[in-house]
């Protein structure tokens, strides 16, 4: 794997890797596909490897590596769903903790929940979120200047969802259209930014931010 | 604490008036005021018929998060359609912009009256909708 990443491509234009959205997705995926790690059992039958070790063993490491390759397809696969829904803040933030062995915390997960759900919506331009008499609030702005039910019921199904999904968490919901000037800036310092959609529509993540 | 039927009286009481504001639609933030008062106390009815919660003053436990609102919320989620639950909570929304024509965040102000920020069919939608939503769901 190490090899395979040292290859980048140096001509290529410098994007900030936490604004690839999809490509972090995809990367992780690349590197745990069955493609690698054919690649990696072609290698060590190669010369190289054989010259250390005997034919039987790398069959043997590669029957452990296929047992290996099952069980983390099995679960990537039942996390499909979550996984590709996650923004790249959100992603990579999952990624880190996982390559750390860490657990998220409930507060992160629900985060993401919330991220991933509204997203979603065209007109949501932010989410902030703070603690309000004792329950985790989340403070969506959006693009309307005018009230819009059409927006309010899909809100209100995306919230509905959510708060299924967390039961057990109280959260609240408060949904601000363009009243306000800037739709990206709440200087409240306790309120946090988790998510805004940039101009472009590239989402920045809520890893900058998070306290989790 | 109101018993069933004065829960019940109070929210054609308030429906009522929504409907004779709803005549000229002058006051829309009113009507939408209304309309959401009238629909607290169809929630208070239902939550009467049901021994788990009864009153939303006596159940409640002392620093609930989110107080009355908090409480009614998590009783609409847990217990009621996802129908009630969304025309609850559109018109809880949207009667707070009216009533304090703020966004409690930032403390900042609403820069046009709220007669602006709704119009007509909006605020008839509220109650045609909405309201009937809430009313024909609860069984009342």
């Amino acid at each position: 794997m190490c090899a395979l990443a040292s290859t980048s491509n140096v001509t290529e234009f410098y994007t900030p890797w936490r604004l690839k959205r999809k490509d972090v997705e995809n990367t992780i995926f690349k590197i745990f596909s069955k493609a690698s790690l054919d690649a990696f059992r072609e290698v060590t039958t190669g010369k190289e490897v054989t010259q250390y070790l005997r034919a039987e063993k790398v069959s043997q490491c590669s029957k452990a590596i296929d047992l290996l390759d099952r069980q983390l397809m099995t679960t990537l696969e039942a996390m499909w769903e979550e996984v590709s829904s996650l923004n790249s803040g959100a992603l990579i933030r999952w990624v880190d903790l996982s390559t750390k062995g860490e657990e998220e915390s409930s507060e992160f997960r629900i985060e993401r929940k919330i991220i991933g759900t509204f997203e979603g919506i065209g007109q949501v331009f932010s989410i902030y979120t703070d603690e309000y008499l004792q329950r985790k609030r989340f403070l969506i702005l959006t693009t309307n200047e005018k009230y819009d039910d059409e927006l309010m019921d899909r809100l209100l199904v995306a919230e509905r969802d959510v708060r299924l999904q967390f039961k057990d968490v109280p959260l609240s919901f408060e949904y601000i259209p363009r009243l306000i000037e800037s739709l990206d800036q709440i200087f409240n310092p306790n309120v946090r930014l988790i998510w805004s959609r940039n101009l472009d529509g590239v989402s920045t993540g809520s890893f900058t931010t998070s306290t989790t | 604490m109101a018993s069933l039927q004065a829960h019940l009286r109070q929210a054609r009481h308030n429906e009522s008036l929504a409907r004779q504001l709803l005549a000229s639609l002058e006051y829309k933030d009113w009507i939408i005021t209304v309309i959401f008062y009238a629909t607290i106390h169809y929630v208070e009815a239902a939550f009467f018929q049901n021994p788990e919660i009864v009153h939303t003053e006596t159940s409640i436990t002392p620093n609930y998060p989110g107080g009355y609102y908090g409480y009614r919320s998590d009783m609409i989620l847990q217990y009621h359609s996802p129908e009630v639950y969304q025309s609850y909570h559109k018109l809880y929304q949207q009667s707070r912009i009216a009533r304090y024509l703020c966004f409690p965040v930032e403390r900042r102000f609403l820069e046009e009256p709220v007669q602006e920020y709704f119009n007509d069919d909006d605020v008839e939608g509220f109650f045609q909708k909405e309201l009937a939503t809430i009313r024909q769901s609860l069984d009342f």
